[in-house]
């Protein structure tokens, strides 16, 4: 078990629960969504956010049993060795793929929305060598960050929604429920489950909380508003384009950045909030980055996470030019695979284990 | 007595004890050096002879007339037992038998006088060579404030403080720095207040390293501040005796040097580099309005020639049509890419500046004048710049120049051009990934272990309120830099 200084503040941990669930799920939800459940999209979340909240629970309670550990430390302990060494490794295996599906999002918006012709290879190399550079300098540099990013972003989602709303059309959103009925509102909220449980994420993150916080009131507090801002803007989205169009909007909150117009003369500032998306993607990025990483080195014993950075961020590039090959097989991906797979991991996983704890009983602090 | 009276070598080198006058003061004529402003006076004091030395101009001769020559004049025949310091009537005196600590009061300006037959040497605080008068800053000017600011001695310098912080637990401690200067350095703080670790590591780091020469505070500031090669200031540099007041009771710790009119103090954060002490004389409403004025600034200073062109070049359809149009036909002239204009009139602007700063104030007029005609207007004429980038270069000099820290003036410089490059390659998306570079570097420095970020990060309600909006001085926390985030 490595040492690991205790600093995240309740705040910082909010913060941090913002960013690993609502960053990219507003860029690429709002188009599933609408796809799965129309008009009702904006309910979809708020159905999801029980799961989330049984996730954040029982990662919470699991580090209560073994504090100061993370999942790759104490699976071992609770299965047994070789097969938690292999349920470690299949932790690993999922950080990185969220780092390289993550950087993958990032390069794929960015390409498809203001730097068209710019090869991909730029924007997960600058990517990969910022959140080598945030990390080398600790944790900490990129907690902190994120704690000056997070209220900006939100802001500037307050903002978007304030200045297109005299194109909101709040008929857009009825009839409630009526297409496809409660069957589609699940599907949706299955999806949107996957996503929010990306709180999953925590699990690696709570050995570094100061021990004074209260874990799951921040964890639970950042799950509301994610659900609520995410809830909000697909209603905003619906509400300005209606249903219909969006499932054939690929980024609808781009979309939506495009119909801000201030006076006469301002009428495309999008690239701005561009500029807030990126700041918060690359956040983001940085947390499942360091997860990853900080889990491997855990599974291998390694003693420093430092010095895998370098060789991690290019494997983690390298592996998100195999994901997808364009936006549609990435969308479509996210809403008909990913999540089966998000919950396995996210909701089963730790199930299995806190299950498995408490069979095991109480251990005796070795 | 005068064991060594013929041999003429003491039995230790340093030792006073056993001269002559007339040994005494060959001894210490041929320790300087023989120099011309070396004054040696052989006098008789209670019936033994004395002699007493000093550099001309260096020590107060009029004082000394004035005191110790009448004194010893006048009681000349007084009796051989009372000591030397009894009879002189200045206020500092002190015994010194080493010879080399001698040596060095006389460079100070004090005055030795030497009685036959004694083991030490009588040092008089005669001290008063011609200094400049306390004047008002010239860095860090304000509109309505104390107009007092440091001069190069560092005594004067300690009085000016005292003066604003009559507290019994202001402490000053006394260190020689320099292996070939010797500068007198003054370590000040106000116990209970400052962290003890904080002084410690002051004090290690300017006494630790084998310093040679002291070149002012810059290198008492380069010993202070978090890395060899700082982007960011680490260390405060202030002229103004009423910051060092302020800063002492927010537990900070401050530097005098000796001969040098600035005084630095740690820990230092980066939004006191924003912050003038006229905040705190004049309207809060307004200052906090003018402090939200300098933090855009220094992003425009920063970023503007960067934005601009990743404006015109990446991300035109944020600019409104009709001005598109005119920057458009203001360009087809201009056959240099926007990025290369920018770093030319860049070059221009750092050139004349450095320019203006240099020359003495009858030809800075001419450098006005060619810089602002010549260059400018006829730059435009002859198509080698665009109006636009001219307006955009001028833009960003006013907003450096609203910056109160003349610290923050290297950072500028620098990460305007790497802004620059940023946004001229993938524009406003290289401008960001930069952007957060920097942030993380910010966030990752500490100045003796304070965040380097503090109070913005690790958040503090009250610094927070003093960053933004300007806090009254009365109700001020003393401490707000120890009230929270330090081991954070």
């Amino acid at each position: 078990m490595t040492i690991k200084r205790r600093f995240i503040t309740s705040g910082q941990l909010t913060a941090i629960v913002l960013t690993l669930v609502l960053s990219t799920a507003l860029l690429l939800l709002p188009n599933t969504l609408a796809v799965k459940t129309a008009q009702s999209a904006w309910l979809a979340p708020w159905f999801a956010l029980p799961v989330a909240v049984f996730v954040a629970c029982l990662v919470i309670a699991l580090h209560r049993r073994y504090p100061g550990q993370t999942p790759v430390e104490y699976a071992p302990r609770i299965l047994g060795r070789p097969l938690g060494k292999a349920v470690g490794l299949m932790y690993v295996l999922f950080f990185f793929h969220m780092a390289a599906t993550n950087i993958q999002e990032h390069s794929m918006f960015l390409d498809s929305t203001i730097l068209i012709t710019t090869p991909g290879a730029v924007f997960y190399g600058s990517l990969a060598v910022l959140a080598v550079y945030l990390l080398w300098q600790g944790l900490h540099v990129l907690v902190h960050l994120n704690q000056l990013i997070v209220p900006i972003a939100l802001a500037t989602l307050l903002v978007l929604l304030l200045m297109v709303s005299p194109n909101m059309e709040p008929g857009h959103l009825a009839p409630l429920v009526s297409y496809g009925g409660l069957p589609d509102l699940l599907a949706g909220s299955v999806i949107s489950a996957g996503w929010l449980s990306l709180v999953f994420g925590l699990s690696m993150l709570l050995p570094y909380v100061k021990p004074e916080v209260r874990v799951g009131r921040a964890a639970v507090g950042g799950l509301v508003i994610t659900t609520f801002f995410l809830s909000l803007l697909i209603a905003g989205i619906i509400a300005v384009f209606n249903a219909a169009e969006t499932t054939r909007l690929q980024f609808p909150v781009y979309s939506l950045a495009r119909f801000v117009f201030i006076g006469e003369f301002f009428n495309r500032l999008d690239p701005l909030s561009v500029l807030v998306w990126v700041a918060a993607v690359s956040v983001k990025f940085g947390f499942w980055f360091f997860i990853a990483v900080a889990g491997l080195a855990q599974l291998t014993g390694v003693k420093s996470t430092r010095g895998l950075l370098p060789a991690a961020a290019f494997f983690v590039a390298a592996l998100s030019t195999l994901l997808y090959d364009n936006v549609a097989q990435l969308t479509t991906a996210l809403a008909e695979i990913m999540p089966l797979y998000f919950l396995t991991v996210q909701v089963g996983m730790p199930t299995v284990l806190f299950v498995a704890a408490v069979l095991r009983g109480k251990e005796v602090e070795s | 007595m005068r064991r060594h009276k013929k041999s003429g070598v003491p039995a230790k080198q340093d030792s006073i004890s056993g001269h002559t006058t007339v040994e005494f003061a060959a001894l210490i004529r041929k320790r300087l050096g023989d120099p011309p402003d070396l004054v040696v006076r052989h006098l008789i004091m209670g019936g033994s002879p004395a002699v007493l030395l000093f550099l001309d101009r260096l020590a107060d001769t009029k004082l000394l007339s004035e005191t110790v020559l009448e004194t010893i004049v006048r009681d000349s025949a007084s009796s051989p037992g009372v000591p030397p310091a009894a009879q002189i009537p200045i206020a500092a005196v002190r015994y010194r038998s080493s010879l080399d600590e001698s040596v060095e009061d006389l460079l100070g300006g004090k005055s030795l006088l030497f009685r036959e037959g004694d083991d030490e040497c009588l040092v008089l605080d005669t001290f008063g060579p011609r200094t400049r008068n306390v004047e008002e800053p010239t860095a860090e000017t304000v509109v309505r404030g104390p107009r007092e600011s440091f001069v190069e001695n560092i005594g004067d310098n300690a009085a000016l403080v005292r003066l604003g912080l009559k507290n019994a637990a202001l402490r000053v401690r006394e260190l020689h720095i320099g292996e070939h200067t010797k500068t007198t350095v003054y370590v000040l703080y106000v116990d209970g207040l400052a962290m003890p670790s904080v002084i410690e590591e002051v004090v290690r780091r300017l006494g630790g390293r084998q310093i040679k020469r002291v070149a002012g505070h810059g290198t008492v500031a380069r010993q202070l501040q978090a890395s060899p090669y700082p982007l960011f200031p680490t260390a405060l540099v202030t002229e103004r005796p009423d910051r060092v007041v302020a800063g002492l009771l927010e537990g900070r710790v401050a530097v005098l040097v000796d001969r040098t009119p600035f005084s630095v103090m740690v820990p230092s954060v980066f939004v006191e580099h924003l912050q003038s002490p006229e905040d705190y004389y004049e309207n809060r409403m307004l200052q906090g309005i003018i402090r939200i004025i300098r933090y855009t600034m220094l992003h425009l200073a920063i970023l503007g020639p960067a934005l601009y062109v990743a404006s015109v070049t990446f991300h035109h359809e944020m600019i409104p049509t009709p001005l598109l149009v005119t920057l458009l036909n203001q360009r087809e002239v201009v056959p240099f890419p926007a990025a290369l204009e920018a770093l030319i009139m860049g070059f221009v602007f750092e050139g004349l500046r450095e320019a203006g700063v240099r020359l003495p104030r009858p030809m800075g007029q001419a450098v006005s004048i060619v810089g602002g005609i010549v260059l400018g207007q006829a730059a435009i004429t002859a198509g080698i710049v665009s109006p636009a980038m001219v307006i955009v270069v001028g833009f960003t000099a006013i907003a450096s120049f609203t910056v109160p820290s003349l610290s923050l003036n290297a950072p500028q410089l620098i990460l305007r051009v790497a802004f620059l490059l940023g946004a001229a390659v993938l524009g406003l998306y290289g401008v960001i990934v930069l952007y957060l570079f920097v942030l993380g570097h910010l966030l990752s420095i500490r100045s003796f272990g304070v965040p380097y970020f503090f109070p913005l990060v690790p958040i503090s309600k009250a610094g927070m309120m003093d960053t933004f909006v300007v806090s009254r001085p009365e109700v001020q926390d003393l401490n707000p830099i120890e009230q929270g985030g330090i081991d954070d």
